[in-house]
């Protein structure tokens, strides 16, 4: 975990840009998006509802529904550029180099095949030549893994026969069972009451401990993004408008939108304040993007500083402070950290 | 499970029950009775007394009813008005015909409108959806023996590549009897291929809007396992449903056939008795066919929860 | 709020409409030359549909007789334009008696619900089970074959169909809040039925009303050519088959050009029905 900094990268996203086109409109759902993911780190995907981070990790898998298409930008896993493979090939990939851990693994599991078969199903499809009768054992050892309890007896059982989290726990077996180089969860644990939810998350951090894999782990919760992950991104409006490691993110974020998201976290144990910061106002609608700033309406550093015109005309930078932290703000830094406290 | 199935058992029979009081009225609702039908109006008051006896038309109605019943009950479904005959017998011997027809047709409708129905489906709004979806909306207007005639006149009138017309028993003749089978198991199939394809298709579409769809896209599985693995596997129970309702189609449809081709099946049955104004007739027809629609949808529905796990528990 | 379920598919995909406005085109095209052949159809043709002409039969179109002379030298065009006309009214006749059981009962059941529900829908259920086209058959053998038997034998055989989609559509109206509201007002049940209920399945019965169109110029057709509709010589569209099949191996050309109006009739109301039911849905869904 110490020396992530200068593991090797895993993931390489640049420039991504999706477009869905519905009825003469064209809504840009993600602009621009850049980052990269280091073996054996995880890195915490935030934002509010609709800001991208779904659209983003199917444009990595290649999985962008219709009638959305990735209009622009490069995917590299390890040195593979995903833009150049096949749809055949790309398929080869998912499910044995980068995997999928889905929100709701009820919803998610075939319900008319038992449990065993369908773990199979991804041996079959990416390990052809593992004889047929290796796989029962291949398949009770990997839900073992996944601390499924009896697995000997839910592999023939249906998905419905199986509690939420034990089905999360098989599409968690599901990922990790060909020894990907990338897991992406999408908010893998909202379906889940909250003990599950720890659980779920200790096991990805078991997953991540055995196996040295990566995950880029998707939520709308900063207390989670806090307690699992090495780094963070802030999506907002199609945007990467912050990343960095999440301690340092977390104690002095650099992003007012990073900032109100944080303030919006009930504090632990504490008194729930008198009222919970909940950002008001909403996103902007994707089909038309402001010209300035996408946060501009919302902001609450603009307002202390007397609204800026700079804020409304020309759209911030992805800044770089060279220490590895970005944020997409004119007035990122100590002079806007003054005003505001 | 067994409860689920007695419970759809349980409510077969009421209907069954309800098939066959109305079968039997309708024969009552003649207007004027059965026996002066047959014989005319002119007809020798002492043979009419004498058939109304042996008919048992002269007892009170519960106890024909009941007599009746049992007798349908044993396969004795009286004898025909027109020919003497038992009516039964006349019936058992169509069968094989009707079968061999409407089995053959409903393979060739399902050759077709599922892979149709499952294309289309599959992307709904997209190009090929739209070509199969007013494919359909044509196919549904051509009528059954307009296609055969079509047909006929190409494939037997013009091209002479099999008969146009006529029946041979599957025993007597194997090749003989497939090769007859052919176009009017093709125009059949035509015919009722329109409609299960748009039941496929909603049934696909609704199916393909399941997170298990893309999730199965994301572990990597080949887009054929997707489509039927997953799909058209999620779509069976309530496409096994909607077949035992094509039935009916299927069962319209082959009257049609049967007329156009000169079929001997229980469809020319039901033209020929209608016609003759052999009211047991009509009314054993109604009875089986009817029955039969009720029986078959009680199997599909049957099948439809046997296919999918989760009625299991319910 | 978005669930937990739509994550993976993001937003549950826009329904896919299909915009196919090409269609609706065609669809209505082809529904104005039926009615203009209906209207005007005898009278621009101006032949007289049941003139027998034995020295001039299976006459090839051409001269007078547009599209030729039937097998007893009558003008087959005549003989099309003027079935139309029967045809048409038998199936009008056959939808109006099919909608005036349907929408009471439909309305009756849905609304009122309880045992008057439970008693409708078994007998409705009961002849929901034999097939409709059998209804039918049954209806003419009691009466036999004639124009009124067709009529009566169709709107029969659609009526238990019809009227479960009214009750299904009641239902799904009645627990709509607008409808509650009205009761909470004090409005009376008659009321709610005639402002809510009824004007809610307009849309339901004008789509319906162009399918069973379609369905009952099919029907009537089939009737026909089985020997139990209309009966020939009078001139419908299914009596023309009937009076073709007998010729069909020596001049099958005869009992196409039958045909084809039904086929164009029909693909006309399925477009229509199609589009109308998409504009419909879409209004419905904003
Ligand atoms: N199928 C689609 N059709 C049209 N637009 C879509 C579709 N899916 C996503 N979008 C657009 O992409 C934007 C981003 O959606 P996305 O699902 O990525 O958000 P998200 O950040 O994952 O939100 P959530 O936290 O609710 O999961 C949406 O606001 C919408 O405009
Ligand atoms: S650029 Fe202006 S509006 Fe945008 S985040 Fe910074 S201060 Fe706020
Ligand atoms: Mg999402």
């Amino acid at each position: 975990m110490n020396d992530v900094k200068t593991a090797e990268t895993v993931l390489r996203v640049r420039d991504l840009a999706v477009e869905f086109s519905l009825r003469g409109s064209v809504a840009r759902a993600v602009d621009g998006v850049g980052f990269e993911v280091r073996a054996g780190e995880i890195v915490g995907m935030v934002g509010e509802s609709g800001s991208g981070k779904s659209v983003t990790m199917l444009a990595l898998l290649g999985l962008v529904p219709r009638p959305g298409r990735v209009v622009a930008g490069s995917v590299r896993l390890r040195d593979i550029e995903l833009g150049a493979l096949s749809l055949r090939e790309l398929a080869r990939l998912r499910g044995r180099q980068m995997a999928l851990i889905p929100s709701d693994a009820g919803a998610a599991l075939n319900p008319v095949t038992r449990i065993g078969s369908q773990v199979g199903e991804g041996l079959a499809a990416h390990l052809p030549e593992l004889p047929r009768a290796e796989r029962p054992a291949r398949i009770l050892d990997i839900l073992k893994r996944v601390g499924l309890p009896r697995p000997e007896q839910q592999v023939r059982r249906y998905p419905h026969e199986l509690s939420g989290g034990m089905q999360q726990r098989v599409a968690v077996a599901m990922g990790v069972q060909l020894g990907p180089d990338l897991l992406i969860a999408d908010e893998p644990t909202t379906a889940l009451d909250v003990t599950i939810q720890a659980q779920i998350l200790q096991l990805l951090l078991d997953v991540r401990e055995q196996s040295g894999t990566s995950i880029l782990f998707i939520t709308h919760d900063m207390t989670t993004v806090a307690e699992i992950c090495d780094r963070v991104l802030v999506m907002y409006a199609g945007q990467i408008v912050e990343s960095g490691p999440v301690v340092d993110v977390c104690t002095a974020p650099a992003h007012p939108y990073t900032r109100a998201l944080l303030d919006a976290i009930p504090p632990l144990g504490g008194d729930p304040p008198e009222r919970l910061t909940t950002i008001p106002g909403a996103p902007p609608d994707p089909r038309a993007w402001p010209a300035g700033c996408r946060f501009a309406e919302r902001c609450r550093l603009r307002e202390q500083l007397g609204n800026p015109d700079k804020c409304t005309s020309l759209a911030p930078e992805l800044a770089s402070d060279g220490a590895g932290r970005r944020s997409r703000c004119h007035f990122t830094g100590s002079a806007a950290e003054a005003v505001v406290r | 499970m067994l409860r689920y199935a007695l419970g759809r058992v349980l409510l077969a029979v009421p209907l069954l029950f309800g098939l066959s009081v109305l079968s039997f009225v309708y024969v009552r609702l003649i207007p004027g009775d059965p026996v002066t039908a047959m014989l005319g109006v002119n007809s020798n008051p002492t043979v009419v007394a004498q058939l109304r006896e042996q008919f048992g038309l002269d007892r009170p109605l519960p106890g024909q009813y009941g007599d009746w019943l049992a007798g349908v009950l044993r396969g004795d479904f009286g004898v025909s008005f027109r020919s003497q005959m038992p009516i039964s017998t006349i019936i058992v011997d169509r069968i094989p015909a009707t079968l061999q027809l409407a089995g053959a047709g409903l393979v060739v409708s399902l050759l077709i409108a599922i892979p149709a129905g499952v294309a289309a489906g599959m992307r709904p709004g997209s190009r090929l959806d739209s070509l199969i979806t007013s494919a359909t909306l044509f196919g549904l207007a051509v009528p059954a023996f307009f296609l055969g005639t079509l047909l006929m006149l190409l494939f037997a009138l013009t091209l002479h590549l099999v008969p146009s017309q006529g029946y041979v028993p599957f025993a007597d003749d194997p090749a003989q009897s497939l090769r007859l089978t052919l176009l009017p198991a093709l125009t059949l199939g035509l015919a009722i291929s329109p409609y299960l394809a748009r039941l496929t298709r909603s049934a696909v579409v609704e199916v393909a809007q399941e997170p298990f769809v893309p999730f199965a896209r994301a572990k990597g599985l080949a887009p054929r396992k997707i489509s039927v693995g997953y799909v058209l596997r999620n779509a069976l129970p309530s496409l096994v449903a909607a077949l035992g309702l094509t039935v009916a189609s299927l069962m319209a449809g082959s009257i049609v056939v049967e007329a156009l081709f000169n079929w001997p099946g229980t469809g020319r049955l039901v033209t020929g008795a209608v016609t003759e104004r052999d009211y047991a007739m009509v009314e054993a027809l109604l009875l089986i066919y009817g029955g039969l629609f009720i029986v078959v949808n009680l199997v599909c529905e049957l099948a439809q929860s046997l296919l999918d796990p989760r009625v299991r528990l319910t | 709020m978005k669930t937990q379920v739509a994550v993976l598919v993001t937003e549950p995909r826009p329904a896919a409409r299909r915009r196919v406005p090409l269609l609706t085109t065609v669809g209505a095209s082809l529904g104005l030359l039926v009615l203009l052949t209906i209207v005007i159809g005898p009278w621009l043709i101006g032949q007289d549909p049941y003139a027998i002409d034995i020295g001039n039969r299976f006459a090839g179109p051409g001269g007078a007789h547009w599209l030729g002379t039937d097998e007893l030298g009558r003008d087959v065009a005549s003989r099309i334009a003027y079935g139309a006309r029967a045809t048409a009214l038998i199936a009008v006749g056959a939808v109006a008696i099919a909608t005036a059981i349907a929408i009471p009962l439909g309305v009756l059941t849905g609304f009122l619900g309880g045992w008057v529900d439970l008693v409708v829908t078994r007998v409705v259920d009961l002849f929901f089970a034999i097939p409709s086209l059998l209804v039918a058959i049954g209806v003419i053998g009691l009466f036999g074959a004639s124009v009124t038997t067709t009529v009566l034998a169709l709107g029969l055989s659609y009526w238990p169909f019809y009227t479960r989609l009214i009750r299904s559509a009641v239902v799904g109206l009645r627990s709509r809040p607008n409808v509650d509201a009205a009761r909470v007002l004090g409005a009376s049940r008659l009321r709610v039925i005639r402002t809510e209920i009824l004007t809610g399945l307009v849309p339901l019965v004008l789509v319906q009303t162009t399918v069973l169109l379609g369905f009952a110029i099919l029907d009537e057709a089939a009737l026909g050519f089985l020997g139990l509709g209309v009966q020939p010589p009078q001139a419908s569209w299914g009596s023309r088959l009937a009076e073709s099949r007998e010729f069909i191996l020596v001049h099958p050309e005869l009992a196409l050009v039958a045909g084809v109006p039904i086929v164009l009739a029909v693909f006309a109301m399925n477009l229509l029905s199609d589009s109308l039911r998409d504009r419909l849905d879409a209004k419905r869904t904003g």
